[in-house]
């Protein structure tokens, strides 16, 4: 039993000790690797989850390049500003998503979602440096350990990419995403966005990435703009409460950002993919909408 | 809990520890705590269905004795009829009942009768068919006097509820494990080794192999329309090894599982695909339910014994049950059918015991007869998969009918990259074919090599591994 244990020991060492270097050397070899220098005509940098992933179109903007990702929270744009802002010093706007489910306890459940984590941890891992290991670590240590081993198999995905010189917006980690269905096309779309009771408190965690991307963004005086993209929303009170409470949130605490809240901007039907994603014709309106908005002076709008 | 989940990587070090180091020494403790680690095991599924279990387990357990002590045969066929009828009983509502009452109301139907009959929304216990056949083969060996009752119901409920086979078998039979489980188990070094071998060969087989598969299997057979007939093809290929990694690579974590606790297991598969015919794939494909229908179906229905006639009814039997076991579809039932059509011919014209050893059994390399032999097996199940996948008969037939129109190949619109691990699964399997699985390794002195191999097939796993929820054969 001792040597089949000591044995089982060694093997597992060896492994673990394997999986570390390998992700730690590929980690860094993709950081210094991938094309985080962006065009220097690229001055917007767009963040967030897959709202302004699918609405704001990076080849209508085209002074911008959009990094939002599906189900992304605060905290993986945190982790995509801070290596991209540092290689790209023209970038003076960041243009995040902020709408009512950003702000509420569904990111904080988000970050420990095992199923999230399964695929987002290790696509992201390149970009977590110590502190955020230990951080992530804090917040969702499980699903650190569950998932690390992972890493392997992104990391290498990765690397093909970069031996296939492929831009940063084809990592996976982001990237304006076209959709080309239209609404009721799938039968099983909720009618309209309606936040469920239990988002209704805000969240804890997450909200401290969001000081921490609005104080970052301060510090390097580059500009904010918190979007609300637009929403098929119904009249359930529900939202309404919520819309307010979240826009006194920015208010309060986030005083220089500004609030761009298209949540309610009138759009026919026929330029959404479901309830609360623009398809690829409403991303093309929506991203004129907003480049033109942007050319002028920026004003907030319904706010 | 799954084998390929995290939980079950603490899951297991934990009890193993206990196993050997707390229980070391005490059959008695070491059955207890095997009993308490598989009710949790189950409970990690749905808690609720671990008494369903523990019922199956005191029902069986008790007309067991019952039998035993009976003093007249009306009394002994009384206790014998009332457990099997309720084990049937449970399956029926669970896992049958929906389809019957459906099945039932569309045949009215074909009459001009309209029936609504209500249908249940029931969720399927995990790993009932298992355990009741588990439990079926126990109290009918008793009733045939093959064995005595197990007095001891922690062990009894051991073998019933033993972790590594509890929830997709390999179906037991009591003859087999109840004596393993009665005596002291010691820790043997070989054997341990051995299972963690065979365990590191199954999660190459379920998440290189069966997860891999299983991407482009789902969207082929989710979208058939919108794929040509190659994709359609590749779909089917990918599907026979999906199933095959999948419950093959089970069956692989189960026996390893098992060994680590000293425990041996039936084998369930033995390199099916190197088949020279069907009846020879039916030996070496989930040979423990296989042989389970020889010999509570097969054999009290007389077998072979009654003639060619008999021997083919009972044949189309077997295959039938044995497709209506998997679950409560048509599918199934053709699926099973299917099979019997390609086995009877052997079975009528006497060929079906013609492949009993080992394919090119005194060369490394098959003879080009053995190779075409192969291929036509092959072809012939992945015909018969396909209705085992597709959601309803229409998409099998539809599948089918666009498969055989060759106006619709072309270039294959799917990701052909799991052929590769195909690729490296059949190599190896073929090296081994003559070994208990894939990575037995005995012949292999070499420590140094030995441990590159393992390293190999770790990096190949973190490297390729794709995610899955579940083992297929779960939802039987």
């Amino acid at each position: 039993m001792r040597k089949f244990l000591q044995r089982f020991l060694l093997f597992c060492f060896i492994i673990a000790t394997g999986v570390f270097i390998v992700i730690s050397v590929s980690s860094n070899f993709i950081n210094s690797k991938i094309k985080y220098k962006l065009s220097s005509k690229k001055n917007i940098l767009i963040l967030g989850d897959s709202q302004t992933q699918c609405a704001l179109n990076d080849t209508v903007l085209e002074n911008s390049i959009n990094l939002s990702e599906s189900a992304d929270t605060y905290f993986y744009s945190f982790l995509k500003l801070k290596k991209v802002i540092p290689r790209n010093v023209q970038i003076d706007t960041l243009i995040l998503a902020y709408a009512p489910h950003n702000v509420s306890k569904t990111q904080d459940n988000w970050l420990i979602d095992e199923s999230i984590n399964e695929f987002k941890f290790p696509l992201h891992y390149f970009l977590f440096d110590t502190s955020d290991i230990l951080n992530f670590g804090k917040i969702a240590p499980l699903q650190l350990i569950k998932n690390y081993p992972k890493v392997v198999s992104k990391n290498g995905s990765h690397l093909f990419r970069i031996y296939k010189n492929e831009p940063i917006n084809k990592f996976g980690i982001g990237g304006y995403k076209a959709i080309f269905h239209k609404l009721n096309e799938n039968k099983n779309e909720k009618p309209a966005y309606i936040l469920q009771k239990k988002q209704y408190h805000y969240a804890t965690i997450d909200l401290e990435y969001l000081k921490k991307i609005y104080k970052y963004c301060n510090d390097k005086n580059i500009k904010i703009i918190l979007i609300a993209t637009p929403f098929i929303l119904n009249s359930a009170s529900n939202e309404k409460l919520f819309f307010k409470r979240y826009k006194s949130f920015a208010a309060n605490q986030l005083p220089n950002a500004i609030v761009y809240d298209y949540s309610h901007f009138n759009m026919d039907n026929k330029y959404f993919a479901d309830n609360v994603h623009l398809n690829h014709e409403g991303a093309k309106l929506f991203s004129l909408r907003i480049k033109n908005n942007m050319k002028t002076k920026i004003t907030t709008y319904n706010k | 809990m799954i084998f390929n989940s995290f939980n079950f990587l603490l899951f297991l070090p934990i009890v193993f520890l206990l196993y050997w180091f707390v229980a070391k020494g005490n059959s008695k403790y070491q059955n207890i705590l095997l009993l308490v680690s598989s009710y949790f095991f189950y409970a990690s599924w749905n808690w609720h269905f671990l008494f369903l279990l523990i019922f199956s387990t005191v029902l069986d357990y008790f007309t067991g004795i019952k039998m035993h002590e009976a003093k007249t045969k009306k009394m002994k066929k009384f206790w014998f009829w009332l457990s099997v009828s309720i084990n049937l009983g449970f399956l029926g509502v669970f896992k049958y009942y929906n389809f019957f009452v459906e099945s039932f109301a569309h045949l009215l139907s074909g009459f001009g009768v309209n029936a609504n009959f209500a249908t249940l929304n029931i969720i399927l216990p995990v790993g009932i068919s298992f355990y009741t056949f588990h439990g079926l083969s126990y109290v009918i060996d008793i009733y045939n006097d093959k064995i005595k009752p197990e007095k001891d119901f922690i062990d009894y409920s051991v073998f019933v509820s033993f972790f590594p086979l509890l929830v997709a078998g390999p179906i037991e039979r009591a003859t087999h494990l109840l004596p393993q489980i009665q005596k002291e188990r010691f820790f043997d070094y070989q054997k341990a080794v051995d299972g963690l071998r065979q365990i590191l060969w199954g999660l190459f087989m379920k998440i290189v192999v069966a997860d891999n598969c299983a991407i482009v299997v789902n969207e082929v057979f989710k979208n058939q329309e919108s794929h040509n007939a190659t994709s359609l093809a590749i779909g089917a290929v990918f599907f026979a090894f999906q199933i095959y990694g999948d419950f093959s690579g089970y069956s692989n974590i189960a026996l390893g599982t098992a060994r680590l606790f000293g425990v041996e297991l039936l084998r369930n598969f033995a390199f099916p695909y190197f088949s020279r015919d069907i009846a020879e794939f039916w030996r070496r494909w989930h040979i423990s339910l296989s042989t389970w229908f020889r010999d509570y179906l097969y054999i009290p229905l007389g077998g072979s014994k009654g003639g060619m006639w008999m021997q083919v009814r009972n044949t189309l039997i077997i295959f039938i049950v044995s497709g209506f076991w998997h679950g409560a579809n048509w599918t199934f039932i053709i699926w099973g059918t299917i099979n019997a059509l390609f086995i009877l011919p052997l079975v009528v014209f006497k060929l079906n015991r013609k492949n009993t050893n080992s394919v090119a059994e005194n060369s490394f390399f098959p003879s080009i007869k053995e190779i075409l032999q192969i291929l036509l097996t092959f072809s012939i199940t992945t015909i018969a998969w396909i209705f085992f996948r597709s959601a309803s008969v229409k998409d099998a037939l539809y599948y089918i009918r666009k498969l055989i129109n060759f106006s619709n190949y072309g270039m294959p619109q799917v990701d052909v990259k799991p052929f590769i691990f195909i690729a490296i699964l059949l190599i190896v399997e073929w090296i081994q074919r003559k070994k208990q699985h894939g990575l037995e390794l005995s012949n292999v002195n070499n420590t140094f090599i030995r441990w590159i191999i393992y390293l190999i097939i770790f990096i190949i796993i973190l490297l390729f591994g794709a995610n899955s929820d579940s083992f297929i054969y779960f939802q039987f």
